[in-house]
């Protein structure tokens, strides 16, 4: 299968310290996949130097094209959308603002409204609320805004920065079923960064393991949930 | 008798205070979307009323000079911004105090340079005759000025709050790190700020000149008040600038009026101060809280 997203030898450094030593991994067009590792182990950093958010070195290819001397505006108008660390909310608008948003570069207007009632379908909590201020809904509920500000953009690759992140286990399962039900009904390829390994072992068909900055395992994601290693430090049994 | 003349003064001062509200409206407008306090902002109103002065003298009937000063105001805003302003943009405040500083005294030389120092007329599009409702005398300019005024802040608010664009530019000031994900280019957004507010500068320019007089000096006063006003508004708050504006404009007239017409620029200064004492953030302000 083709991947919809190749990265090699990807680089980036804040300053005098280096975050990602050179990295590889790839998306397959219609997969998902994901990036497993500790706090600090470069996770955020890789989808960040994806978008272009930070300044990187190496090669990122989407759909065959390089990104990686790219503007985040320009890699969002291609069809990436990141949900970021702290979910990147415009919290002084309403909901529905957040929403129309995240389908700014889009200039289907008719479409964008179809879109906007489907993804209140999706998080019908969202479409109670479309005229309240972002900042006042829950965590739970910033995280579905999040999750449905991007697919607004009716993006080719969703990057995910961890979705899970100070959630309820209940919210954390609606949001998964539903990144699942994206994959799969409408082709919508993801990148996942977290740091709860069962729950994205489960979701992803390729994983990586990352430590300071380093890919030091590889493979398909049940070959990974099998191994002992990761069974015994991210898995924990 | 007392009632007529309060009146009367009332309107007079909203008049002004339209003036004031536009100028405070320029000031929120770029100070939310870059943080920089504009200090050159009235300048560059003086300098648009003087290529709208220009424009007339070529015979170009009122209204057109009008809109052509818009947009020439609009382009060299946006220029301003994109030559000079974004090179420092981030840098610590005492720098972007100095770029601006520094930019009031290039366009007022600049200014002087081009159409001397000798104070011109700039005329009214509005009649001279006063405008008589009941005993009541209205200054015909006056209550042109409250018309475009209002004319032109609905326009604003209506392109903020209902237009893709207007949307995109309040995100780009708020979070444009997320605005980037979304695909809209801060960088032009942050320009689009600055010319827009260089062209509500204009308007503030060309309905003042005529009371006032043109002259490369003549805003000076002028954005002082306009400071008061954001001030009192709150120098986060568009809305609070609008009405700090007026407030300013009718409390400014009416210590003239009642007190006397010294201490007309006293009021403005003790505006500000009172307000940084009692209430800094503003009437419509919200503080601004940073961790560190």
């Amino acid at each position: 299968m083709a991947a919809i997203l190749e990265v090699e030898a990807l680089h980036v450094a804040y300053g005098a310290s280096r975050v990602l030593h050179g990295i590889g991994f790839a998306v397959e067009s219609g997969g998902i996949t994901t990036i497993l590792g500790a706090n600090g182990a470069g996770k955020t950093t890789t989808l960040r130097a994806v978008s272009g958010m930070v300044a990187r070195e190496g090669i990122v290819r989407f759909d065959g094209r390089r990104i990686d001397g790219r503007a985040s505006e320009d890699i969002a108008r291609l069809g990436v959308a990141h949900v970021p660390e702290g979910r990147g909310t415009f919290v002084d608008f309403s909901v529905e603002e957040n929403l129309w948003l995240g389908a700014y570069v889009r200039r289907d207007r008719v479409a964008v409204r179809q879109d906007l009632e489907r993804v209140y379908g999706h998080f019908p909590v969202l479409g109670q609320r479309r005229r309240q201020a972002a900042g006042t809904l829950s965590g739970g509920e910033q995280q579905m805004l999040a999750l449905a500000r991007a697919l607004m953009l009716r993006p080719r690759l969703l990057l995910l920065d961890e979705p899970s992140l100070g959630l309820a286990p209940l919210v954390v399962q609606e949001i998964f079923r539903i990144v699942r039900t994206i994959n799969q009904r409408d082709g919508v390829s993801v990148l996942l960064v977290e740091q709860n390994a069962a729950l994205a072992l489960g979701l992803a068909d390729h994983a990586y393991l990352l430590e300071t900055g380093r890919v030091v395992l590889a493979g398909p994601a049940d070959e990974i949930r099998r191994n002992d290693a990761v069974r015994r430090a991210y898995l924990g049994y | 008798m007392a009632i007529d003349t309060l009146l009367q003064q009332i309107v007079s001062g909203l008049a002004t205070g339209g003036i004031y509200a536009s100028l405070a409206l320029a000031l929120v407008m770029i100070y939310q979307a870059t943080e920089i306090v504009n200090f050159a902002q009235g300048e560059m109103a003086m300098f648009s009323t003087y290529l709208a002065w220009s424009l007339l003298n070529h015979g170009v009937p009122y209204w057109a000079a009008f809109l052509g000063t818009l947009v020439l105001a609009f382009v060299g805003g946006l220029l301003i911004e994109r030559i000079i302003v974004r090179p420092v943009e981030g840098k610590p405040v005492l720098t972007l105090v100095i770029v601006c500083i520094g930019l009031l005294v290039i366009v007022n030389s600049v200014a002087g340079w081009i159409y001397s120092y000798v104070i011109q007329p700039f005329p009214s599009p509005f009649p001279k005759a006063p405008i008589r409702i009941g005993r009541v005398v209205f200054g015909a300019h006056d209550l042109g000025v409250i018309g475009v005024t209002l004319v032109l802040l609905c326009g604003l608010y209506a392109f903020f709050r209902y237009t893709p664009l207007g949307l995109a530019m309040r995100a780009a000031a708020q979070n444009p790190g997320s605005s980037r994900l979304c695909g809209i280019r801060v960088g032009w957004m942050l320009a689009l700020g600055w010319g827009l507010a260089a062209l509500v500068g204009a308007v503030a320019g060309m309905l003042i000149a005529p009371v006032i007089f043109l002259e490369p000096n003549m805003m000076g006063g002028i954005l002082i008040y306009a400071f008061a006003a954001a001030t009192l508004g709150g120098i986060t708050s568009p809305f609070g600038a609008v009405v700090g504006g007026f407030l300013v404009g009718v409390i400014e007239n009416l210590a003239g009026t009642f007190i006397g017409t010294e201490l007309k620029l006293t009021v403005a200064l003790l505006i500000i101060v009172v307000v940084l004492l009692v209430r800094p953030s503003g009437l419509f302000g919200h503080a601004v809280v940073r961790r560190v």
